[in-house]
């Protein structure tokens, strides 16, 4: 039987995809098998065993070593091949959005990225993602034999799914990366992951000042929710790159997306668009972000921030 | 100005076939494009900054985001 292969370097993303992709072969006839790349891979087979793939092709061979996307696309092609994969899923990380590429070329394979949505529709997968600076959504279907999906994480749920047979196979694979890497450092300033968040304060320009965002942070504090940004707000280095949200930044997904002192533009809100909850607190009634929050508070940050923040102390 | 000249110069338009490449088959068709639908709430709190806080942490409690 043909399969649906499914990877990502990031373990909860390939769960999410398994989960998903279990679902989705039932619909298409396909069977659901797992990848897992790199150091700590034969730990991940359970795991994704448990999300549902009946096969986890597992490789720790030290080349995977950083995922670098060369190498995986060509262990994936070569994996691909064994499975007799008829589609797969790469995460539509920042690593799988180098590799989903790359795997679709050596497979002769079409490419989606960033893919937001997936349905079987007339024995065909249909596959939505942002168009347009993020405007509209573009459904579209890939006519090739073989088919490549960069999926967003939390396109899919974990909840609910059933395990598969989990069957490992540790296959020999010959690859090798073009990449030397001559050093690999933490970096600096913060680190936040918004894809995973489940609460996200967004701010804005609504803040006139840096020190301002304390603000921000209490708030965030108050709700056990993680700070995102607009583009503006880093590009003024208030706050890192890494807590942009939107075109430039993160596709996030969260409970609750609450954004403070955002007006609203199409570039910020195509990153949250995901979101369960939206809420927005804007002095101008007039803001786009209203249009498409589920709730709403009218009034300057500057007092309502505090407010919310006092009245969260009792929760 | 420069902008006004560029306007009169002539235009090279070129076809594939012109540049020796062959158009490649589509490998992906677009079944639709369209703005996306958000299913919304759009409820706007009024009152005073206390006033509305109370009501929107009311909100989320019944949301099952608070209070979980």
């Amino acid at each position: 039987m043909a399969v649906l292969l499914v990877y990502s370097e990031k373990i909860e993303t390939a769960r999410e995809l398994v989960a998903g992709g279990k679902e989705l072969g039932a619909a298409l006839g396909l069977g659901v098998s797992a990848v897992a790349l790199g150091p700590g891979a034969a730990a991940a087979a359970s795991e994704l065993a448990a999300a549902g793939a009946d096969t986890v092709y597992v490789s720790e061979d030290a080349a995977f070593e950083g995922w670098p996307a060369d190498a995986v696309a060509a262990g994936l092609a070569q994996i691909a091949d064994l499975a007799g994969a008829a589609v797969v899923f790469v995460g539509s990380t920042r690593r799988g959005k180098e590799t989903a590429p790359r795997l679709a070329q050596k497979l002769g394979a079409g490419c989606v990225t960033d893919v937001n949505g997936l349905a079987a529709e007339g024995g065909e997968l249909v596959a939505a993602r942002y168009a347009f600076g993020g405007a509209t959504v573009a459904r579209e279907k890939l006519t090739t034999p073989v088919k490549v999906f960069a999926v967003m994480p939390k396109t899919f749920s974990v909840e609910g799914a059933t395990a598969g047979a989990g069957k490992v196979e540790s296959p020999t694979l010959n690859v090798e990366s073009r990449v030397t890497v001559v050093d690999r450092r933490a970096k600096e300033g913060d680190h936040v992951n918004l894809d995973a968040a489940p609460l996200i304060v967004g701010v804005g320009r609504g803040f006139n000042a840096r020190e301002d965002l304390a603000l921000g942070d209490q708030l965030a504090a108050a709700l056990g929710a993680v700070v995102g940004c607009t583009k503006s707000l880093a590009d003024f280095e208030w706050l890192g790159e890494d807590r942009i949200i939107g075109l430039s930044g993160a596709k996030t997904a969260p409970d609750l997306y609450l954004g403070v002192g955002v007006s609203g533009q199409i570039q910020h809100t195509v990153g949250v668009a995901g979101a369960k909850l939206i809420a927005a607190v804007n002095k101008d009634k007039e803001a786009p972000i209203f249009a498409m929050a589920d709730y709403g508070l009218v009034g300057d940050l500057y007092e309502v921030v505090p407010a919310l923040v006092e009245r969260l102390k009792s929760v | 100005m420069q902008i006004m000249k560029a306007k009169s110069k002539p235009l090279q338009v070129w076809s594939l076939a012109d540049i020796g490449i062959e158009a490649p088959a589509q490998v992906r068709e677009v079944v639709s494009n369209l703005a996306e639908e958000q299913d919304r709430k759009h409820i706007l709190f009024e009152g005073t900054a206390a006033e509305q806080a109370d009501a929107f942490v009311d909100a989320l409690i019944r949301e099952g985001v608070l209070g979980r």
